[in-house]
């Protein structure tokens, strides 16, 4: 549950100009783009794996889980490391955006009921909209978004 | 906590574990005296310990259980059912004492009551001339005053007990270290070995090797203390075997084979589960009761056998048992029930078989409370595949039921063939395979069926540029690798052999959990990741396509 | 120069705790794990003192004793024998060649006191 607190810092980032925000708390570190071994025989929206100090992290095209087209990288796509699921065994994942903003703070009347588009209608992803001052974001709740369990699930059919 | 009591803990509950063995020995060699010596020795070690750490009411316990053997040495008693009965229960009283705080409180006072009472009460009719005593019923158990059971082990080692190999004791975080420790150092060795290869030095790259050649039997030496024989983990069975069959009113025989078989012992302790679980189901809804037997022509004596043995880059374990076997309409009913499958679906017998896997099925008439639930057959292969395991299923109806557990030697690290397909880099374990060759496009005989000569033999072969992804180049010359398929052999085409590779295997993780071709990863020297193929799964993978595509 | 004490005991968790608990006390120990192996330490070196288990495989505790007292140079070499209960019969210790006979459910408070109280 991510219910947001008196005031919480998120991490602001975009995805085919629209701007996505999540829980600071969730973020590890965020990562230059780096060559990606794509793993055969996985859906499209897994880039790839990469090797983060040792260890081997799958990495989540953002763009092609939301059914945005495809666009070559820029300088400026990085991908945000991210901690999913609480319990013991915190997994984690990369997530590949196309820019990465601020951190900003939000306090709960900053935060409306999600009146997203499109994919983002379903409130289960979306935890709210998140008043930028000029603009707004849409928090993401990446237990559910980037779940491994829906993942395998989708994987699985296609 | 005194500093020692984590020590006394772990020497009693071995000690524990020894004594139960021993009691199952005895059951069938009641006049055993080494066997009741050894009995006496560990109850009076315990004793001795345990009065050390000042646990008084454990050290009187103990002293009374020794009392019984006390006199069986001295020939004033014999071994008898109710013995062995009363001697195991009081073993598992103090195996929970142990676990616990070492005291006598609420929920143990009653059970540690009576079974101090029952020992007592064997004391005092020793005195009445070695007459045997009547058995008493401890709470929750039935006595069974019929035909013994019994237990035979194939291994004559265990019967023989050999004599203490010196060892020391470690304790298992230490182990665990050291493997870490190990694969980083395998890690870097790589990565050595690559930076030497683009500054090249005579002294540098004989260095190299050398070490190469030490990590590789520093890593073989650490492995082989991680290994331990599947009979460290067979004595519950037996106990378990023994109680259920009673308490089922079956007559059941329960054999191991091949025991002294090694396994990783992490990968053996996720076997402890699904193993019991699938012995449970050979007892409750196999071995069908002795009378049943007789009418079938069968021996009263229901026949389970465990069996371990090594074959290629495995290890196999299996469950055979000689009862009623599995009736395959039924299971075809009940998986078209369930939505399973349809009606108009054609599947063999085998196929059928493998159904009892998925979730959400079970035939037991009764859901009993051993095995029933139809939640039992899919956790198993799911505890089977988490260490990286496969479980299959094969059955005659009336004649009896093999389950088959295949499981790699060891998790980490494997030796492997680096190659690039389609200018990725991938691992093929060397245990799979046969041998190499430089290929020419001209030797491709392009058909249906793709096969190649060599030396003499006709190779079918799979070319790994259609089967993985990547950017198809079409180079003037390949690889092949020649890989073991079953007994047959297979050929695998690659873009080039980049060397032999000690590969420390990374698991890719839960969001790669479906995907049975590649079974993990690995990083490079150069800090790139190489994916390892199960070839095995590539080659039935690109079988199906093939089959699907007719 | 410490002094040295040589502990007798076929569980490797009773060898254990003594030699922790008379190291603490300032004390060099030695270790066998039954009677036989205990004597091969019996090859001329200086020991101070000697505590050793009853009921052992092999060679056991009152065999040990006897083997000690054959040979001349440990002759008079004070030894504590132990076992799991307390035993007051005073005939028993002069009959078994020990100097002084320990419980091991008194171990605990008794072992370091009866240790100094042998051989300081």
């Amino acid at each position: 549950m991510n219910l947001p607190q008196q005031a919480d810092s998120y991490l602001t980032f975009t995805l085919d100009a629209a701007l996505f925000a999540v829980n600071v708390t969730r973020v590890l570190e965020i990562l230059e783009i780096k060559p990606l071994v794509k793993v055969p025989m996985s859906p499209a929206f897994m880039r790839g794996v990469i090797n983060l100090r040792g260890n081997i992290l799958p990495v989540i095209d953002a763009r092609i889980k939301f059914g945005m087209a495809d666009a070559p990288f820029t300088i400026d796509s990085c991908i945000i490391v991210m901690g999913i699921g609480a319990g013991k065994d915190p997994m984690l994942v990369g997530v590949l955006v196309d820019s990465v903003r601020e951190v900003i703070e939000l306090r709960e009347e900053d935060i409306q009921p999600s009146a997203g588009i499109g994919a983002f209608c379903n409130s289960e992803l979306v935890v709210g909209m998140g008043n930028t001052g000029d603009n707004f974001a849409m928090i993401l709740d990446p237990d559910k978004v980037f779940a491994a369990d829906e993942l395998v699930i989708l994987a699985a059919a296609s | 906590m005194n500093p020692f009591e984590a020590k006394y803990t772990s020497e009693a509950l071995e000690l524990l574990a020894d004594l139960e063995k021993l009691m199952l020995l005895l059951e069938t060699h009641p006049d055993d005296a080494a066997l009741v010596q050894q009995v006496f020795r560990n109850l009076h070690t315990l004793k001795g310990n345990s009065a050390m750490m000042g646990f008084r009411s454990i050290t009187d316990f103990t002293h009374h259980l020794e009392a019984i053997y006390e006199l069986v040495r001295a020939g004033k008693l014999k071994v008898s059912a109710a013995i062995i009965n009363i001697t195991l229960a009081s073993l598992d009283h103090l195996s929970i004492l142990l676990n616990g705080d070492k005291q006598i409180g609420d929920n143990n006072k009653h059970i540690h009551e009576i079974l101090t009472n029952d020992i007592v009460t064997i004391i005092n009719y020793s005195n009445d001339e070695g007459r045997e005593p009547e058995p008493v019923a401890l709470e929750g158990q039935s006595i069974s005053k019929g035909e013994p059971l019994t237990i035979i082990t194939d291994d004559a080692a265990l019967y023989k007990r050999k004599p203490s190999i010196p060892g020391i004791r470690v304790p298992v975080e230490r182990l665990d270290t050291m493997m870490s420790l190990v694969t980083e150092l395998i890690t870097l060795q790589a990565k050595l070995n690559v930076l030497t290869s683009e500054h090249p030095q005579p002294d540098l790259v004989a260095a190299a090797e050398s070490l190469e050649k030490i990590s590789t039997r520093i890593r073989d030496n650490a492995f082989s203390m991680c290994m331990v024989p599947v009979e460290n983990m067979v004595t519950p069975f037996h106990r378990m075997v023994r109680d259920l069959a009673a308490e089922l009113h079956k007559e059941i025989d329960f054999i191991t084979e091949g025991t002294e078989t090694e396994l990783d012992k992490n990968i053996m302790e996720g076997l402890q589960d699904p193993l019991m679980h699938l012995l449970r189901n050979s007892i409750d809804h196999g071995i069908e009761e002795p009378a049943l037997r007789q009418q079938n022509g069968k021996p009263r004596h229901g026949r389970i056998v465990l069996k371990a043995y090594c074959a290629g880059a495995h290890v196999y374990l299996e469950i055979q048992d000689d009862g009623k076997g599995m009736n395959i309409e039924k299971i075809r009913r009940t998986a078209i029930k369930n939505g399973l499958i349809e009606e108009s679906d054609v599947m063999s017998d085998k196929e059928l078989q493998q159904l009892v896997f998925v979730p959400g099925f079970s035939t037991a008439d009764q859901i009993t409370e051993t095995s029933g639930r139809g939640v039992g057959m899919d956790v198993v292969r799911r505890r089977i595949a988490d260490i990286k395991g496969q479980v299959s299923i094969h059955s005659t109806e009336n004649e009896g039921t093999t389950v088959i557990i295949q499981l790699p030697i060891t998790l980490s690290i494997i030796d492997g063939l680096l190659v690039k397909v389609n200018g990725a880099d991938y691992v093929i374990p060397l245990s799979a395979v046969d041998i190499c060759h430089e290929v020419s496009s001209v030797q491709l005989m392009n058909g249906f069926v793709q096969v190649l000569m060599i030396g003499g033999e006709a190779i079918p072969y799979i070319n790994l540029q259609e089967e993985l992804e990547g950017v198809y180049a079409a180079p003037q010359s390949h690889e092949i690798v020649i890989v073991h398929y079953g007994e047959k052999k297979i050929g695998l085409l690659v873009d080039i052999i980049a060397g032999k590779f000690q590969a420390v295997l990374k698991p890719l993780g839960r969001y790669f959990n479906h995907l049975d071709i590649v079974s993990g990863a690995t990083i490079l020297g150069d800090g790139n990741i190489a994916l390892v193929l199960d070839t095995n799964k590539v080659i039935a993978q690109s079988l199906n396509k093939k089959i699907k595509a007719i | 120069m410490n002094k040295t004490i040589l502990i007798v005991d076929d569980s490797d968790f009773v060898v254990q705790m003594i030699r922790f608990t008379l190291e603490q006390e300032g004390y060099t120990t030695l270790a066998g794990v039954d009677g036989q192996d205990a004597l091969k330490h019996f090859d001329g070196r200086h020991i101070d003192l000697v505590i050793t288990d009853l009921n052992m495989p092999k060679l056991d505790g009152l065999g040990l004793i006897h083997s000690i007292r054959l040979q001349a140079a440990y002759q008079h070499i004070p030894i504590v024998l132990f076992d799991s209960h307390s035993n007051s019969d005073t005939d028993y210790l002069k009959r078994s060649g020990a100097n002084a006979l320990l419980s091991k459910d008194m171990m605990n408070e008794q072992l370091v006191p009866t240790v100094k109280q042998m051989i300081g």
